[in-house]
């Protein structure tokens, strides 16, 4: 398959480059600039392409013609904005799967509220591996409320 | 937790025989070693079982610092002390911008510290690994 990699440069997702090539897939790292393109080639991508996580347009070239993509979302950065860019991509570009383990990086799509008006940020347990949309969430306060999955923003 | 994350709280045992996190010594957290998640997310791209779905990563069990501290005095072999360190002095002392990311680690550092951090059990990623998951004993027994 011809896989998008977010990550490929990462500490952590970068362990997720030698486990795609040991399948024979055909990697290609999407990065902010040459230089880590070029770190993502040493570490054993095919080949790189530059894009931004906020920049729908680089994300929507970056998707053509690529069967599944690795995604992974800046902790604490505008995640939401970043998830939904490459789904929406993804989704026009016709890609078959959507992978994207997440531990503290989804936000809980049933926010409370506090008294002083200020939403309070749930956050999941470990891993999740998503298709698209579904995002379904499996925090401790939804699951002891029985909440059936939502999708955390509408498209 | 990523068990990857222990690497670095193993130094410090060697170093300074404290481990020391912004949240309690007490809070229990579960743990996964980030190859068996690059390992699952590698074959979620192939294998037709993993469509569709959504899986807890984790590996078993759950272990609050002292649990980590005792496991590593016996691979050492002398004692490591776990310590707290509170939030608040935490935020004062590290070098985090004000912005998004450094009021989301205090938010997840004071979570941690009432809740500790729940990830279901390792039922599902030794199914998906088809073998038993790695654990934090054997993580710490690899560390040098």
């Amino acid at each position: 398959m011809k896989i998008l990699m977010i990550g490929a440069t990462g500490k952590f997702a970068g362990l997720v480059l030698p486990q795609l090539k040991k399948q024979a897939h055909h990697v290609t790292a999407l990065v902010q600039d040459g230089n880590k393109g070029q770190q993502a080639i040493t570490h054993g991508a095919d080949e790189f392409v530059t894009g931004d996580l906020y920049d729908p347009v680089t994300l929507k070239k970056a998707a053509e013609g690529i069967d599944g993509i690795f995604h992974i979302i800046p902790a604490f950065n505008r995640e939401v904005e970043a998830g939904l860019n490459m789904v929406i991509a993804a989704q026009e570009a016709g890609v078959s799967k959507f992978v994207s383990p997440a531990s503290i990086t989804l936000p809980c799509p049933y926010p409370t509220m506090r008294k002083s008006g200020q939403r309070k940020r749930h956050f999941t347990t470990l891993a999740w591996i998503t298709p698209f949309y579904s995002l379904p969430c499996i925090c401790r306060c939804c699951s002891k409320a029985g909440r059936p999955p939502k999708i955390a923003a509408k498209l | 937790m990523y068990m990857q994350m222990l690497q670095q709280s193993w130094q410090a045992a060697k170093d300074s025989g404290e481990i020391v996190m912004p949240y309690s010594k007490d809070s229990k957290m579960a743990y996964v070693d980030y190859r068996e998640v690059a390992e699952a997310a590698a074959l979620a791209m192939t294998d037709k079982r993993l469509s569709y779905g959504t899986f807890e990563l984790a590996s078993p069990g759950m272990f609050s610092r002292v649990d980590l501290a005792e496991l590593m005095s016996k691979k050492l072999g002398k004692m490591i002390v776990a310590k707290d360190m509170p939030v608040d002095e935490w935020a004062k002392q590290v070098k985090i911008p004000p912005g998004e990311l450094r009021e989301g680690l205090i938010t997840m550092n004071k979570e941690y510290d009432q809740y500790g951090f729940s990830g279901g059990n390792s039922l599902i990623l030794d199914t998906i690994l088809g073998r038993p998951s790695r654990t934090v004993q054997q993580f710490i027994d690899e560390l040098q």
